[in-house]
């Protein structure tokens, strides 16, 4: 028996359809981070304990000296994958919000850093890379 | 004609067959936004303060006490990777190219590191492979300060 064409590429495309398979998946850490309530934070006059009332428990405190510094964060993973016979495709983005208090020795804020990047992880495949230009600045 | 239909029919058939021994892999693992050459240059030690630092910067993976109990090491890091591999499992085969291993990551991480007096001022800074920047660092257990 004589395959045609046609019925050729339906079998091949039908098999590539029930054989191959794609998958999303994402991974959340911690509660996003609040822009607007690291915004209310004002060096020289917010206390630790009223960050810690507006921003919750740190994720970890660490003492520099006689100062300390709490760290809040957030992270977010997208990873996409396809499989097709015998290529198989991944892509992981990870991302996070993450923002440093720092205290000095009144536990009154001295510095704060803050990066909100965790919304903009992306389900891509490996030939887009998502972090095309490094960034050049805040 | 008949001949191309037959080398696809061919082909397909071969790739199904060794599905489950031969592949293609392409992997793409990016961790954390890279921290761009010129925002680095744009620091200067014995001049920039912690406040600069951390505007241009954002906020470091990790922060860390200097050996001298005064001062503060800002570590940031980041990750790329593009892997393509071909691998072939037979039991007689050689692994011809890897899989993405998530054991290395930290080995391959790329980061920055910025070191901070008393006041604030820093001090100097160091770039490269993570392992590199890391390697003599320990993070100093919480200890009583007296006074």
């Amino acid at each position: 028996m004589e395959l045609s064409a046609p019925l050729l590429r339906i079998l091949f495309c039908s098999l590539l359809a029930v054989t191959s398979s794609c998958a999303l998946a994402r991974t959340t850490i911690n509660d996003p981070l609040d822009p607007a309530q690291v915004l209310k934070l004002d060096p020289g006059k917010t206390t630790a304990k009223q960050a810690v009332e507006l921003l919750g428990a740190p994720v970890d405190v660490v003492q520099l000296g006689r100062r300390s510094a709490y760290r809040y964060d957030h992270r977010a993973t997208k990873r996409a994958g396809l499989v097709m016979v015998v290529v198989n495709l991944f892509n992981e983005d990870t991302r996070s919000d993450r923002a440093w208090l720092f205290f000095d020795e009144d536990d009154v804020l001295s510095h704060v850093g803050a990066t909100f990047q965790a919304g903009d992880t992306h389900y891509v495949l490996p030939w887009s890379n998502v972090h095309e230009k490094p960034e050049e600045g805040k | 004609m008949r001949c191309f239909r037959a080398r696809w029919a061919y082909l397909t058939l071969v790739a199904f067959l060794l599905e489950g021994c031969v592949q293609f892999n392409w992997s793409r693992v990016s961790r954390n936004t890279p921290i761009g050459v010129k925002v680095l240059a744009q620091l200067e030690p014995g001049t920039s303060e912690l406040t600069e630092c951390l505007q241009r910067m954002g906020a470091p993976l990790l922060v860390l006490e200097t050996d001298d109990g005064q001062g503060a090491i800002l570590l940031y890091v980041w990750h790329t990777e593009n892997n393509r591999g071909f691998r072939v499992s037979l039991p007689v085969s050689e692994y011809a190219s890897a899989d993405f291993d998530y054991d290395l990551l930290h080995t391959k991480a790329k980061g920055a590191m910025l070191f901070f007096d008393g006041d604030w001022l820093l001090r100097s800074v160091r770039e490269g492979q993570l392992l590199d920047l890391t390697n003599d660092l320990q993070r100093r257990r919480p200890a009583l300060m007296e006074g």
